[in-house]
């Protein structure tokens, strides 16, 4: 290969910045804000943000909303955030959260939601090995 | 000597074998609270129940036989919160000698309207909180294991299995009711039963007055209760009984909502399906869901 050595390095580098990023974004999915469409009617449907930490990185993890399935990670990582389109009423709403964590020690998921006003409401779940968990946001 | 030994010996086993087959007597005013009792005591116990699934316990009052097992009884419970006003009299009348426990009396109070709708009362129907089962629970197998200490480490076991099938019905009911928006949560009912429900699930109760009696509500009184049900988009109500249907049928022509499920209001139900706890709570839950959907 001809060339400037520094042309060279200078290529090398905007081909691994350009294989690097979406490496990055696969093994960091908590770092991807995306918003995601609700699988249920979005009639008056608001924006949400939710965020979860784990102590322990859980096997499994999935959040219903109105009875389906709102968000499921394949493979969670410790840390996670998204954007939510849902019908979100004066009255707030529930989700239901399943949580399966690697042995039987005690571990904690703390849920951050964002309301469509701007609100941060904050709750925890414990568990032994699974939680299965009915959360309300209002 | 050895020989009167001997006989001192089994006659000391042979009466703590006699102590120990003796169950505790519990008279129980509440389907509710003997089933808690039921499964408390377990084989220690011989659970007296005076109200039987489907009765109304608020239309109940006790006979001789009820007085009789009430005498005898080394544990009374009561359902508490005013819902048998014949304490006093049972008191009095049976000259009972056993504690007679107020379970209902020992947590936390919503407020209802007196039947006069004169004065606010404690609203009685507390068994519509899983808590307050779980709350009963233990309050139950305290009182078996002061009548009984020898029985502690049974009823704490059985205490324990039970508290643990209240905690997974409760999740069972958080579930359910999460498949129905917050906002549908509105129960409109003539029955003044289930507010701690409401309250624990997040549900509004809008009363329903006057078109479940034999008298002719006056039409300001359906037009308003129309009114109410097409403001807050309620898909279907829940009677208690339907003895003016000409009403019914007008509210729900007019509002297109339709008449829920039948709901088991005041303790266990009469058929297989809701003659328990759990039966009964399952029912409920699934008839208001389904209907408000």
């Amino acid at each position: 290969m001809h060339g400037s050595p520094l042309l060279r390095a200078l290529a090398a580098f905007v081909a691994i910045l350009f294989l690097g990023l979406p490496l990055w974004r696969l093994t960091h999915p908590h770092a991807v804000a995306e918003t995601v469409t609700a699988p249920v009617g979005t009639e008056g449907a608001k924006a949400i943000h939710l965020q979860l930490a784990f102590t322990q990185v859980p096997e499994k993890f999935r959040i219903l909303f109105l009875g389906k399935e709102l968000w499921k990670e394949p493979k969670p990582s410790a840390e996670m955030e998204r954007d939510f389109q849902v019908p979100y009423p004066k009255e707030g709403i529930d989700l239901v959260f399943e949580i399966e964590w690697p042995g039987d020690t005690l571990s904690a998921a703390r849920v951050q939601l964002r309301t469509p006003d701007g609100r941060n409401l904050d709750k925890t779940i414990w568990g032994k090995g699974k939680a299965e968990e009915t959360l309300t946001f209002e | 000597m050895i020989l009167f030994r001997n006989i001192l010996i089994l006659l000391v086993l042979g009466a703590a074998g006699a102590s120990a087959a003796e169950k505790v007597r519990v008279s129980s005013f509440s389907t509710i609270l003997t089933e808690i009792a039921e499964q408390v005591g377990g084989d220690h116990v011989q659970v007296t129940g005076h109200v039987k699934p489907g009765m109304d316990p608020h239309d109940f009052e006790p006979k001789p036989d009820d007085l009789k097992a009430v005498a005898e009884a080394q544990l009374i419970l009561l359902s508490a919160k005013h819902m048998e006003s014949y304490v006093p009299k049972l008191k009095e009348s049976s000259g009972a000698k056993g504690d007679i426990v107020q379970v209902g009396d020992q947590f936390p109070s919503l407020k209802m309207k007196s039947e006069e709708g004169e004065k606010e009362i404690e609203d009685p129907h507390w068994w519509h909180s899983i808590e307050n089962m779980q709350r009963a629970t233990a309050i139950v197998r305290d009182e078996l294991i002061k009548v009984d200490p020898t029985d502690k480490a049974d009823v704490t076991k059985n205490a324990d299995q039970y508290l643990a099938k209240l905690a997974a019905l409760q999740k069972w009911v958080k579930m359910e009711v999460a498949s129905l928006p917050r906002n549908r949560r509105k129960l409109v009912t003539s029955h003044d039963a289930f507010q701690y429900f409401a309250h624990d699930y997040g549900f509004t109760i809008y009363p329903i007055e006057g078109i479940t009696t034999e008298d002719e509500p006056s039409s300001k009184k359906v037009a308003s209760l129309i009114g109410i049900i097409k403001e807050q988009g309620v898909k279907a109500i829940f009677p208690e009984t339907i003895e003016n249907p000409k009403v019914l049928t007008e509210i729900t022509r007019e509002t297109g909502a339709k008449v829920g499920g039948e709901l088991v209001a005041d303790g266990l139900g009469a058929t297989p399906e809701t003659n328990t706890y759990e039966g009964m709570m399952r029912h409920n839950v699934m008839a208001i869901v389904t209907a408000l959907k």
